[in-house]
């Protein structure tokens, strides 16, 4: 009986957590279905013909928040994806910012963790203690010395300055090292004195065991990068090279309300697209499992 | 229940996102093109105009002359310029007295010097008055011969005259201003956009089928200007151009 209890008051926090977890998507998804008058009246002080009254009777206006419309419509989808390619075109300059970004994080952080590895050097951990330290700053800390490489480098007003510095983020580092450190160094040594170079170890046995780790790095870095706005704004200088996630409030404080909803779903799907290929291995891959 | 391959779902949907994002893309892309209005548009023009000024008259009665002239007038022409005429010509001190004009006589059809001696505005009015010789010796006081007046005043290069349809007023303020074509990169590349230039006519305000304007702000007239369009124009509106 008590174990009865115990379990449905578990259930019922995680249920009650999932809940609260997936209200503001629903919240953004039900109301991407509300029509333009609807969204005006009810979450800007714009005065609409459904206002007008009740601010007559000396009555405040207020958000008037829904969850379901009064009228279901697909007019913010008509708008964003048939009539105005300018969210389409933030949408496309996330995406070349994102997939950069994600492919050389899956290129470059595989071969830095085994070369923190496997390679025999007298200060190699304390070197990737000072890398690693870096994860723990905010990212506005590392932005002014980001900057000021890039500036260097003569990148800035550029998607370099932006998905170089990301590429070589240590958290992808950190995460398949730890993974490679439940490796059996038996069957490295074993391939070692079959006369297997690094590199033939690198692809042949260390990479197939990864999989896991590295569709849960995708997902991970992905997910990071898709919503990229500090970066954005210091770096990229016309607006027509920002990112969707810093156009979402300018949008949304010109009162374009209903197609900020729709554009916003309409962000929330390549993320969803990720993780749903990825969503086998992201629990196994960031977890530490023994190697095949 | 068969397990989902999730990667192969996960792959599927990414390529049907891509395909139906670049669709949307080229389709939004098209549909917002054909949305923006088309314009004419044309560059301003220079003329270089004579102007000749003419009005009609009766000749009046010798009156006496006014001493400050030399003698050999034998009479003065009172002539009512018609409005239209004085309000181009007659400002900024264009007709003054001393000035030379030829007059011609219907009766005669030659040209006979005269010398304007007086010019005035009363009730409405604008009248000049014009001495003049007569070397026929055919006219007398009190002929009501009409003469032509000529007076040819100064060659003007006009370098900002806009056509008539090009020029517009703000109802509300009496502005007077045009709207020119400029270009900037865009979302998509290259886009035309029209800005609101606030202008003023200048002397000769108007001359057959030009305006002629100058900007107070000093603004650079060698845009292309909006002489036509398909839809109403606000400042800062993307059009297409009509080639």
């Amino acid at each position: 009986m008590k174990k009865r209890l115990s379990y449905r008051f578990r259930l019922a926090i995680v249920v009650f957590s999932a809940i609260i977890c997936v209200l503001p998507v629903l919240f953004i998804v039900l109301n991407s279905l509300m029509s333009a008058d609807e969204a005006a009246s009810r979450y800007t002080s714009r005065v609409t013909p459904v206002t007008a009254l009740g601010l007559t009777d000396g009555n405040l206006h207020y958000v008037e928040a829904t969850l379901i419309p009064d009228l279901l419509t697909l007019s913010g989808f008509r708008d964003i994806l048939m009539h105005d390619p300018t969210n389409l075109r933030f949408l496309w300059n996330s995406l070349i910012l994102a997939v950069p970004i994600v492919v050389g994080t899956l290129i470059i952080s595989p071969m830095a963790a085994y070369a923190f590895e496997r390679l025999r050097a007298k200060h190699k951990e304390k070197l990737f203690f000072a890398y690693i330290i870096t994860m723990m700053l905010p990212m506005q800390a590392l932005l002014v010395p980001h900057f000021i490489a890039a500036n260097f480098l003569g990148i800035t007003d550029n998607y370099l300055a932006i998905i170089l510095p990301a590429i070589f983020a240590p958290f992808g580092v950190f995460l398949i090292r730890q993974q490679m450190k439940s490796f059996d160094k038996a069957t490295i040594e074993a391939a070692k004195i079959d006369g297997a170079n690094e590199l033939q170890i690198f692809t042949s046995i260390v990479l197939p065991n990864l999989k896991p780790t590295m569709t849960a790095l995708m997902v991970l870095s992905f997910s990071e990068v898709w919503n990229l706005v500090d970066q954005a704004v210091v770096f990229i200088r016309e607006v027509r090279f920002m990112p969707l996630a810093t156009q979402l409030s300018i949008a949304y404080s010109d009162g374009m309300i209903s197609t900020v909803f729709a554009i916003s779903t309409v962000f929330m799907i390549p993320a969803l697209i990720v993780f749903i290929y990825g969503q086998d291995n992201l629990a196994e891959g960031v977890g530490y499992t023994s190697f095949r | 229940m068969k397990k989902v391959n999730c990667r192969k779902v996960g792959i599927t949907l990414a390529l049907l996102f891509i395909i139906g994002l670049t669709v949307s893309t080229i389709y939004s892309r098209g549909f917002f093109e054909r949305q923006k209005p088309f314009v004419h548009v044309t560059g301003v023009e220079s003329i270089t105009f004579t102007w000749e000024f003419e009005a009609r008259g009766v000749a009046g009665e010798l009156g006496e002359l006014s001493q400050r002239l030399d003698r050999g007038f034998d009479f003065d022409i009172e002539i009512t310029v018609p409005e239209e005429k004085y309000i181009f010509y007659m400002s900024d001190l264009r007709i003054y007295p001393g000035q030379n004009v030829d007059v011609t006589f219907d009766r005669h059809g030659y040209a006979i010097n005269g010398v304007v001696i007086n010019r005035s505005f009363m009730d409405g009015e604008f009248t000049l008055v014009v001495a003049i010789q007569d070397p026929t010796s055919l006219l007398y006081p009190g002929n009501p011969a009409t003469v032509t007046l000529e007076v040819t005043l100064t060659e003007e290069d006009l370098t900002n005259m806009i056509p008539m349809i090009a020029l517009n007023q703000d109802p509300f303020t009496n502005q007077h201003y045009i709207y020119v074509v400029n270009r900037r990169d865009g979302m998509w590349g290259r886009e035309f956009y029209v800005e609101r230039q606030d202008v003023e006519l200048s002397w000769p305000e108007r001359i057959e089928f030009f305006y002629n304007i100058f900007s107070a702000t000093g603004f650079d007239f060698r845009l292309p200007i909006v002489t036509w369009s398909d839809q109403e124009l606000y400042d800062g509106a993307l059009v297409r151009l009509w080639d």
